[in-house]
């Protein structure tokens, strides 16, 4: 890999407690317990307060099904004393959600976001004989039933960032979502328009 | 979730209808791990009546691809659709997974193949 | 008599300049300059031979004149290894010439004979391997090559059979050279006319690519609005226009502030570097292009974006902007053209394509053709996205509409007033969420069932699930059921269904007037609050329980208390307590209670629109999240 090779894939998750998207004003907030049963209902709940402009709700919805299912099952471990807390807040363009485990953090972190850069790196080159080995991650607390593939979409999905805070026990997702038309202002490589 | 089999020729076409989660996944995993202990001649997944999916569901797609690649036995998924192409796309795992359009299509790519 | 030869030749020369210099007016032709030079190399030989009439002057310059259209023919084919050979034989030739002048006539005649089969052969060979498959443009060596040749055949017969003596057939025979010459410039006059007719007949069939294209558009309208198809057939037809070998959309992502390849066709190397893995396969490139997100400012592709200018680079060789592309590889690039889809100042993409071919670079016509087809597309796309925009949001109102009508059907209009008990709902739904459900059932001369419900989700399907509660508790409730069967019932027909969300937070509670009791279920709602006459304290009264329609097999408990009367019931939905105004702050649990508490004194209606105006303050102009519903009860 040369250098000067584009690779303007996402870098990441990092970890930032300052990050501004842990800024709860004006967001909605609700107490889960770790019940997986209850997944489908919790992201209804939260879906729910989106304007009806949103365009691909399921997609919305499945997504942050996924943030609170880590919760549960990486988090929490399936304790169900232990709560998820959830922040978020829609409007017209844009989904916020904060989810909060009680749980001892994400501590993988960094393995996962090698993994990630060369799982992507593979993606961009095709080369699914290598990209086999990097469908599914995997640490220590994996279980059957989990995928390993939940936050590779999440970090797509969430064009707005992906943070966790110190402890890795809170992460804040953003989604802007695209105009039907997209387009930019000329010269307006530096921001957005 | 409910899964109906069928087959044609030695073919062997799954019909999957509903959500594909966390609670029901396994049973197509066991489905799959069944067929292929039967030595068939390939296998379709038919994703027409699946209108949402979670990471555990791309999970058992993930597993069923390796499985039936490492048996050398064709493997489809046909009719992706929705938001459950969308979940797909985003887990950049079109291209990685055998995705046809139509179960035509994929039917004709295993019999031509052969 | 010589001088009269002269003057003839004078007099056909000036025409011949004549003619070729109008013709270089009017195109643009290879080698012109080497036709010009055999014709002032031709008039110089005659005018020495004039003077000085010598036999070695004609010989000398025939040998010339092979020479001049051997360089004519080389300036379309490229030089050969073998020219050189001819040419130290033609000086050999020339030297030996003028040593045997003075010798006798025979061997003079052989010198002459010999050089000119062997100088003559191999220019004749050299011409007829030419053919419009091997060389470009070769069209007019191809059209000329017959009468140029017989004529130097003839002349160097004559030349050969007079010893090049001069003389009247030897005067007359060099005029075919000139004849010779003519005939190359008719036939390139008439090569002209008609490469302007093809130039014509290409327009006309660009003009007729256009018009395609327009009615393919046409056509995606009217089966069904595709951008993607839209951007497949914009990059073909444009690909089409100008004979690119390859051709690539791309259009922004205004959030990641990237290009993303949209469309491609033929062969499209980029104009980055790539990794090794992929330069060696034209497969494996093609699928590195098409999944490289390129950010907007960089390459060649994310400037043309970024400053909203084409480019266009005709030639690569020593271009460092095509640096990647100059290596006879698959990345190889002659010529590249890149414009921006612009609408009223805003980039949508970038349509950009490349020629491959070293000897057919694209011309400056080529480049104005892709700017005015650009500007097309991109109005073209750009009414597209508008059109979009239209139908979504006429989706979205009449998806909205349809859930609200659903809603409002099923919401009760009256209230049964019985020995006095009160009841008040104040209900307001959001635009787009149809969830909040509210019933209230007479189930029988002495008992009242009251039912607030929020459904998870929202438009048709939220609407929807409250159709089937709605049903299902007409099925189910009965004055002799207890509350707590109730909604055992109705989650477990509620949790057999597939295909649906349905899940719904639910109180239920009934009163009976005559004994003034209340039992009360709660499906994982807001507990029921109650403020007793004598009192401000505001009691909450809850039930263990999932939300319906999660877990098959829950049983619902029950609770049952006492009631007095003055006592005030109320039972909320999220909307209320979660309100939002401008500053993000919610109406709040702590609100609600104290306009309760200070107002439990009022009737039920009064306090109903007590809190409904305090919301209305309290929210002022922010958008309404979520359906609002409020039921207050008072005992008589």
């Amino acid at each position: 890999m040369t250098d000067t090779e584009l690779s303007p894939s996402t870098e990441g998750i990092v970890i930032d407690d300052r990050s501004p998207l842990f800024d709860t004003i004006g967001m909605f907030y609700k107490e889960f317990p770790s019940d997986l049963r209850q997944i489908r209902y919790f992201t209804l709940i939260i879906v729910q307060k989106s304007p009806p402009e949103f365009q691909e709700v399921n997609l919305l919805e499945q997504q942050i099904g996924e943030i609170i299912k880590n919760a549960i099952r990486h988090g929490n471990r399936h304790d169900r004393t232990k709560k998820v807390r959830a922040w978020y807040s829609f409007t017209d363009n844009e989904a916020r959600l904060i989810v909060e485990d009680e749980g001892d953090g994400f501590h993988a972190l960094e393995r996962w976001n090698e993994f990630l850069k060369e799982r992507n790196r593979c993606f961009q080159r095709q080369d699914f004989e290598r990209m086999a080995a990097y469908v599914s991650f995997r640490s220590e607390h994996s279980s059957d039933d989990d995928g390993g593939n939940a936050l590779f979409a999440a970090v797509e999905y969430w064009n707005g960032g992906v943070v966790f805070n110190e402890r890795r026990n809170r992460i804040a997702l953003r989604k802007i979502f695209a105009r039907i038309a997209p387009g930019i202002g000329i010269d307006a490589g530096q921001g957005q328009s | 979730m409910e899964l109906h089999k069928r087959t044609s020729g030695s073919v062997h076409i799954i019909d999957v209808k509903g959500d594909l989660d966390l609670f029901n996944s396994h049973k197509l995993k066991e489905s799959v791990n069944e067929l292929v202990a039967s030595n068939i001649g390939g296998l379709i997944l038919n994703f027409g009546q699946v209108d949402y999916i979670d990471s555990s569901g791309v999970g058992v797609l993930i597993y069923s691809n390796s499985l039936l690649k490492s048996n050398r036995t064709f493997f489809h998924i046909v009719q992706l659709h929705g938001s459950v192409r969308r979940v797909i796309e985003l887990t950049k795992l079109i291209g990685f997974l055998p995705i046809t359009d139509t179960e035509d299509a994929a039917l004709k790519q295993i019999h031509g193949a052969r | 008599m010589e001088w009269l030869f002269f003057a003839t030749k004078a007099v056909v020369l000036a025409l011949s300049l004549f003619f070729l210099v109008s013709l270089r007016v009017r195109v643009q032709v290879k080698a012109l300059d080497a036709i010009q030079f055999l014709l002032f190399w031709a008039f110089a030989r005659d005018l020495l031979f004039a003077v000085f009439p010598q036999p070695a002057i004609l010989f000398i310059g025939d040998i010339g004149i092979y020479a001049a259209l051997l360089v004519w023919i080389r300036r379309y084919t490229g030089q050969r290894r073998s020219d050189y050979y001819w040419f130290v034989a033609a000086v050999v030739a020339a030297g030996v010439g003028i040593a045997v002048e003075a010798q006798p006539d025979a061997t003079v005649f052989t010198v002459h004979l010999t050089a000119n089969v062997v100088l003559l052969g191999y220019l004749l060979y050299s011409t007829s391997e030419i053919s419009v498959h091997n060389t470009r443009d070769s069209e007019l060596i191809v059209d000329s090559r017959f009468v140029l040749s017989s004529s130097l055949i003839i002349l160097a017969a004559i030349g050969t059979v007079t010893a090049y003596s001069g003389g009247a057939i030897g005067h007359s025979a060099v005029l075919l050279h000139y004849i010779a010459i003519w005939f190359v410039l008719l036939t390139q006059s008439q090569l002209h006319h008609l490469i302007n007719e093809l130039t014509i007949a290409s327009l006309r069939r660009q003009t007729e690519n256009l018009f395609e294209f327009m009615e393919a558009l046409g056509g995606g309208i009217a089966d069904r609005v595709d951008i993607q198809r839209i951007l497949e057939m914009i990059c073909k037809s444009a690909s089409r226009t100008i004979e690119a070998d390859g051709a690539i959309i791309l259009m922004v992502d205004d959030v990641r502030n990237t290009l993303r390849v949209r469309s491609m066709s033929g062969f499209y190397p980029p104009p980055y570097a790539v990794p090794e893995v992929v330069k060696h396969r034209s497969a494996s490139l093609h699928e590195y292009v098409y999944n490289t997100e390129i950010p907007v400012g960089e390459t060649l592709l994310g400037q043309a974006v970024e400053h909203g200018d084409a480019i266009f680079i005709p030639d690569s060789t020593d271009d460092e902007r095509l640096s990647e592309n100059t290596g006879r590889d698959f990345l190889f690039v002659q010529s590249f053209i890149a414009v921006p889809l612009v609408v009223n100042n805003r980039v949508l993409g970038v349509l950009s394509l490349v020629r491959r071919d070293p000897d057919h670079q694209f011309t400056d016509e080529d480049f104005q053709h892709v700017q005015t087809f650009a500007s097309h597309a991109s109005m073209t796309i750009d009414n597209f996205y508008t059109y979009l925009e239209a139908i979504q949001h006429r989706e979205i109102q009449r998806e909205v509409n349809i859930a609200a009508d659903i809603q409002g059907k099923l919401l009760p209009k009256e209230f049964p007033r019985r020995s006095g008990t009160e009841i008040a709902v104040y209900s307001k739904s959001a635009r787009g969420v149809s969830g909040d459900y509210y019933d209230v059932l007479e189930l029988d001369e002495d008992k009242i069932g009251l039912v607030v419900c929020d459904v998870a989700g929202k438009g048709v399907p939220a609407a929807l699930v409250m159709v089937m509660i709605h049903s299902m508790l007409r099925l189910i409730a009965s004055a002799e059921r207890e509350v707590g069967d109730t909604l055992t019932w109705i989650n477990r027909g509620l949790s057999g269904q597939i295909d649906l969300d349905h899940y719904a937070t639910m109180s239920y509670l009934t009163i009976n007037h005559k004994v003034r009791r209340l039992s009360y279920s709660n499906a994982a709602h807001h507990p029921l609050l109650i403020v007793r006459d004598d009192s401000d304290v505001i009691e909450q009264l809850d039930t263990e329980g999932l939300p319906v329609g999660i877990e098959r097999d829950v049983v619902y408990p029950q609770k049952a208390v006492d009631l007095h009367s003055g006592d005030v019931l109320v039972l909320y939905t999220d909307g209320i307590i979660e309100a939002m105004n401008l500053e993000g702050e919610q109406f709040s649990m702590d609100r609600l209670a104290r306009v309760i508490r200070e107002n439990s004194n009022e009737g039920a209606q009064q306090i109903t629109d007590t809190i409904q105006s305090e919301l209305d303050e309290f929210v002022g102009s922010a958008r309404q999240h979520d359906d609002q519903t409020l039921m207050v009860v008072k005992i008589a």
